[in-house]
């Protein structure tokens, strides 16, 4: 893991520091400040849209646990450079039986997009690791469905 | 040796022995147990430190950044063909420094051979792999694949019915 995030930081962006808020912006009216949770909400959004990505990497209690603390997924590192531009790194668990780099590109694309559309924020770089690959969850099937319709009828009836 | 023994008797009250030859006796035995102790201590730090570090996955660079692609992903990706080579049970999987500089993907399998040859199924393993580091990864500094069968499959259930099936059957590729 620690290897990982060693990944991540030996970014081209040199003297990064990780902040709390991403972007803080002043004008007449006031300040805007967008806090890394907001991003990391839409850098989730985009990533878990594209096609063939499994979900975020990391332990769902941890995230749940970190949440509650009002800290980000640590599947997502925001990195902010000197010039207010961000480099985002996402760990991610790929679906098998998909190409990995063309995934990985749109989800650089989905990311780049997605937070310079919703924050106005220049997004440098996004590197994507790909922590672990697994089978796609089964859907449940159509008869399932038909047999709990049968049993909720059978219930209302009875 | 008294000064040893003095110390001994001295920190350890329950050494046994009635008499100066017995307590002697399991002095030596104690300071036996206590050298061969260091040394494995000492070999394990020797083996810490000059252990080749592993390499925790392959990096593909891309106009957006970065894409990093663990060793975890890839042993996932090596370890799902199992399906599709039947009798074909992979043990470990590991990413190495090749000797030119490049990639080296090590896999330990065990291979039932009433399936058929193990040279065929070998040829047609490897091959596979390389189509999924090209084509699923994108990955090509993988240079080489070494398949190791380290074992038969059963060989332990089978409790020693064929002398000739054992564990320390080893075939590299």
């Amino acid at each position: 893991m620690k290897k990982d995030e060693q990944c991540l930081t030996n970014t081209e962006v040199g003297a990064s520091r990780t902040a709390a808020v991403a972007s803080e912006t002043a004008s007449e009216l006031g300040v805007i400040k967008i806090h890394d949770n907001v991003l990391a909400a839409l850098v989730s959004r985009a990533v878990l849209h594209v096609e063939g990505v499994a979900r975020l990497a990391g332990s769902a209690l941890v995230d749940g646990l970190a949440g509650m603390v009002g800290s980000h997924s640590r599947a997502i590192e925001i990195i902010k450079g000197d010039d207010d531009k961000l480099v985002i790194g996402v760990k991610v668990v790929f679906l098998f039986d998909t190409v990995i780099p063309e995934v990985a590109v749109a989800i650089q694309r989905a990311v780049i997009e997605q937070v310079e559309h919703a924050a106005g924020i220049t997004v440098t770089g996004v590197n994507v690791i790909v922590q672990q690959l697994e089978d796609p969850k089964p859907e449940p099937a159509a008869g399932a469905d038909t047999a709990d319709a049968t049993l909720a009828a059978m219930g209302t009836l009875g | 040796m008294e000064k040893i023994y003095d110390w001994v008797s001295g920190n350890l009250w329950l050494l046994p022995g009635d008499n100066d030859f017995e307590r002697g006796f399991y002095t030596a035995l104690f300071l036996t147990g206590l050298v061969l102790l260091l040394i494995i201590v000492l070999c394990l730090i020797i083996r810490l430190c000059f252990r080749k570090p592993a390499i925790p996955g392959v990096t593909l660079e891309r106009e957006d950044g970065d894409i990093f692609i663990s060793r975890n992903a890839l042993a996932s990706a090596v370890y799902h063909l199992e399906h599709d080579f039947p009798g074909v049970e992979i043990l470990k999987v590991v990413l190495d420094n090749g000797r030119q500089g490049d990639l080296e993907l090590a896999v330990s399998m065990s291979y039932d051979e009433k399936q058929g040859s193990f040279e065929t199924t070998a040829k047609a393993f490897k091959a596979r792999i390389f189509r999924e580091l090209h084509g699923t990864f994108g990955i090509d500094t993988v240079k080489t694949v070494a398949l190791s069968l380290v074992r038969l499959p059963n060989s332990r259930r089978s409790g020693g019915d064929d002398g000739s099936i054992n564990d320390a059957f080893v075939a590299g590729i």
